[in-house]
């Protein structure tokens, strides 16, 4: 049997999108979304498994620590096969490939236009068919450090990082997602195909197109695909999350170092253990909307920071949520960095006394809908709500409904339960 | 409107509304929104700052909406049009651009209907902005320039991108090449409330000037509904001027520049005498490729993968300047090697010693690059717009046709044209800083 339980259908006719869901009986999520007329074919394959998952125990055992960056590495690796490198093959068939590592999962990706299923066939494989030798894996910590040297210089990754390192105390979410330096030198052969043979498993991945090809032809070939290799059963992989207090780690973090102009963020912790799905995603969206209230261009403070020449364009706002932990941020250049974070933090103060306009909420609510009418024009975009929110147990097109169901209440009630000094850190780079 | 519609071989249906406007559009049904680019075209030279500050200044308030926040409010009422100002450059021409984006009506809820209104914003932000006594507002004048004083400084933030503009400024150091699209602060400085006004009359009112439109919209309803995006547009005056002369190289130079910093970046500048209309264009674009262009390229392959000499290398060939650069992250320490490397890698395909399936998967990475920006309006209007600039078909067919037709000789041929010019390279202090609070 190829497939098990019900197909599932996750659509919204606002957007004019149709995921069509099924389980491999490897475990494995497969998904399509047909994108009728578009040339580009994309297709991902990801897998749970990120820069916060540093602990984890198996049928009970023993915990086991992994060193910092292992997922990045690892992602690094799986291009590496013994014959040629998986990249090379996607040219072959004239497609373009690539791969990300986040906190909470690791991509593997294709764009092409002709020539889908053969490469649909190459990515499924080569991110099954580990490759680790010492050579190759002591090679690769010379191009992963030069990565880790390229985001050392620069400034708005540092910022966002060190951002991370005021707000969390414990949360392995506060450390860089390659690692450094240091914490690759210890990475191993077996400590990858340990990583691989945990959290490669099928039932921990999810397998996703989004493309203009015939639906059944697309499930065929993934069931075809994933049944090549008998992986076994799931290994019982139990993560284990590490405690983090509802406070701020560090009121701020400075670095110094030689930038054209500065940079600064402010940044709200806020801690969500236990909620997950649709709960977690109207969490996430009433703050993006009370955010896009108060810091966004139409707000109260845009317009007079920008006239007082302590912000620019490049302000911005987000609400990011990253397992178990999150926060909201907001900041960008600056020219005084100090003095807007007291005029933020002053203005905040005010606001949460006067409240949010349900006007303003109104607009938000069309704004929005225009926002994703935009963002679902990208096959990209797709593929990565869709992996953000089913990685959350959520539906990625359940925000249209939620925009109309969320209430001005609720935004108030997040405004002061969230936006308070007591869980505020920021960050400052500047030369 | 002056000029039929011409079957003008582009991927968009073109008239010309007066003598140096020109109406661009293409039906697009398989997306959700519709994308708007009004283009003004100056010559680039180092008072591009002062045009930069006018999209800035518009988008600062209009007759209606005379604050940045109420524009905004606008445009979330016009569920959320997205608006913004962008400074591209051509070669040797400065575009000036204000793009929007909007929902399609077809997909509104409650039967909405928001393109009229869209457009109708549009034009007034860009031909009725909010003055004071004819002058853009004194202080919305001096924060714009407050502001992009700030993003030319801000340039050195990225470090890759601020080597190879160096590069590039040492490379051609008197030709227009040289310009950044932003200009100098030096040029910022004599911006006034009424130059920048000035500046802002003469591009609604002679520079050339392209309007760009992709959507569900039928064009005959449609074009009634941008013409008044042409009000104010007599004639182009202004004379673009003409293409500047390829040089070759001459000496080979280097140059060592310092930072603060825990990477080197490496950027070479090589002498191509290939630019636009050249019948080894397309050759040379290949060639590139074959050297870094893809992952499958030499300096992929070898350089990184085989040598780990560094995480990011790659070959950049620039038909306007003739130029390709080829720029490389790396640990200082191995500059000298690594420059070797790559330049015994362009060796390689000089002497034709790259494999038939390099050159082939090249040729279909371009390919598959060209049709895959089909997909996307906003890429196609910016294609269409620089090659009508830079005097090249504005079709990806026509492109996708001359690349196929590249051979192998062709690529050896136009190898043997790279001239090594500058080595620069953009290396860390000794005495670097890790000041962590």
């Amino acid at each position: 049997m190829t497939w098990i339980g019900e197909e599932i259908i996750l659509e919204n006719a606002t957007l004019g999108e149709r995921v069509v869901e099924r389980t491999h009986a490897s475990g494995a999520t497969v998904a399509y979304c047909r994108k009728p007329g578009y040339l580009r074919r994309y297709a991902c394959f990801s897998t749970r498994f990120g820069s916060v998952d540093d602990r984890y125990r198996i049928n009970g055992g023993p915990e086991v620590l992994l060193p910092d960056g292992v997922a990045h590495f690892l992602e690094h690796k799986m291009f590496e096969g013994p014959e040629e490198d998986a990249f090379v093959q996607f040219s072959r068939m004239g497609a373009s490939a690539n791969a990300f590592t986040s906190f909470v999962g690791t991509t593997y990706l294709f764009s092409c236009v002709d020539g889908f299923f053969p490469c649909l066939d190459h990515l499924v494989r080569f991110v099954q068919q580990p490759h680790f030798t010492t050579e190759n894996v002591e090679k690769e910590k010379g191009i992963i450090g030069q990565e880790i040297r390229m985001y050392a210089d620069n400034p708005g990754w540092r910022v966002y990082f060190n951002l991370l390192a005021g707000l969390y105390k414990n949360h392995p979410v506060a450390k860089d997602i390659a690692g450094t330096e240091q914490t690759i030198a210890g990475i191993t052969p077996q400590i990858l195909d340990q990583c691989w043979s945990t959290f490669y498993h099928p039932s921990n991945m999810i397998l996703l197109a989004v493309a203009d090809e015939d639906q059944e032809s697309f499930f065929e070939a993934a069931g075809r695909l994933l049944s090549e290799q008998d992986l076994g059963p799931a290994p019982a992989v139990e993560k284990i999350l590490t405690e983090e207090p509802a406070a701020p780690a560090r009121e701020q973090v400075r670095q110094q170092m030689q930038v054209g102009r500065s940079k600064v963020l402010l940044g709200w912790k806020d801690l969500h253990p236990g909620i997950s799905g649709r709960d977690l995603m109207r969490k996430e969206l009433v703050t993006e909307v009370m955010l896009e209230c108060i810091f966004g261009q139409s707000g109260p403070l845009f317009e007079e920071l920008y006239r007082k020449d302590l912000i620019d364009d490049s302000f911005a706002t987000s609400c990011q949520i990253h397992s178990d932990v999150g926060h909201s941020a907001t900041g960008g250049d600056s020219a005084d960095p100090d003095r807007l974070i007291d005029v933020i933090r002053e203005e905040v103060g005010k606001i949460r006394k006067v409240g949010i306009d349900p006007a303003d909420i109104e607009r938000q609510r069309r704004s929005a809908t225009g926002y994703l009418l935009r963002a679902f024009n990208s096959l990209d975009h797709i593929a990565g709500s869709y992996c953000g929110t089913r990685f959350l147990d959520g539906d990625p097109f359940e925000v249209v409904d939620l925009l109309a169901e969320i209430t001005t209440k609720e935004v108030e009630e997040r405004l002061q339960e969230h936006l308070i000094p007591d869980q505020m850190s920021s960050s400052i780079v500047t030369s | 409107m002056t000029g039929a519609a011409t079957p003008s071989g582009s991927d968009f249906e073109s008239s010309e509304i007066s003598p140096g406007a020109s109406l661009h559009i293409r039906q697009e049904s398989r997306r959700k929104t519709s994308r708007l680019r009004v283009s003004w075209i100056h010559n680039m030279g180092p008072d591009a700052a002062q045009k930069c500050l006018v999209p800035s200044c518009l988008l600062r308030g209009s007759r209606s909406f005379p604050s940045l926040r109420e524009i905004s409010r606008r445009s979330e009422e016009l569920w959320g049009l997205g608006i913004g100002g962008s400074i591209d450059r051509a070669g040797q021409l400065l575009i000036v651009t204000i793009n929007a984006e909007f929902a399609e009506d077809s997909r509104l809820p409650g039967g909405e209907a928001v393109l009229a209104d869209a457009v109708e914003f549009i034009r007034e932000v860009i031909l009725q902005p909010h003055l004071v006594e004819g002058c853009f507002d004194e202080d919305t004048v001096s924060s714009e320039v407050s502001q992009h004083r700030r993003s030319i400084e801000g340039r050195f933030d990225d470090k890759r991108s601020w080597a190879m503009q160096r590069c590039i400024e040492e490379t051609c150091h008197d030709e227009p090449w040289r310009f950044h699209e932003y200009g100098t602060i030096e040029s910022l400085d004599q911006a006034t409330a009424e130059s920048v006004t000035a500046d802002w009359k003469k591009s609604i009112g002679s520079a050339p000037m392209h309007v760009h439109f992709s959507g569900e919209a039928r064009s005959d309803s449609l074009t009634e509904i941008l013409l008044p995006l042409f009000d104010g547009h007599d004639q182009q005056t202004a004379t673009l001027a003409d293409r500047f002369p390829l040089k070759g190289a001459g000496e080979v130079r280097e140059l060592e520049e310092h930072f603060h910093g825990q990477q080197a970046n490496l950027v070479i500048s090589f002498r191509t005498s290939t630019g636009h209309g050249d019948p080894l264009q397309e050759s040379m674009m290949i060639a590139s490729g074959v050297i870094g262009g893809f992952p499958h390229s030499r300096l992929f392959t070898q350089v990184r993968e085989k040598q780990s000499l560094c995480y990011s290398v790659n070959s950049l060939f620039d038909g306007s300047s003739g130029l390709m650069l080829v720029n490389a992250g790396i640990d200082g320490d191995t500059a000298t090697r690594t420059r070797e490397s790559i330049l015994e890698q362009i060796d390689v395909v000089k002497r034709g010693e790259f494999s038939a399936e390099e050159f082939q998967m090249t040729l279909d990475a371009w390919d598959s690059r060209l049709r895959m920006t089909q997909d996307s309006p906003a890429s196609l209007a910016e294609f269409d717009l620089v090659s009508r600039l830079v005097g090249r078909d504005p079709t990806i067919d026509g492109l996708r046709e001359r690349v196929s037709c590249v051979t192998r000789e062709g690529v050896i041929e136009a190898a043997n044209r790279l001239e090594t010019d500058l080595i620069y390279l953009l290396s860390p202090e000794d005495d670097q800083r890790e000041d962590v609070q």
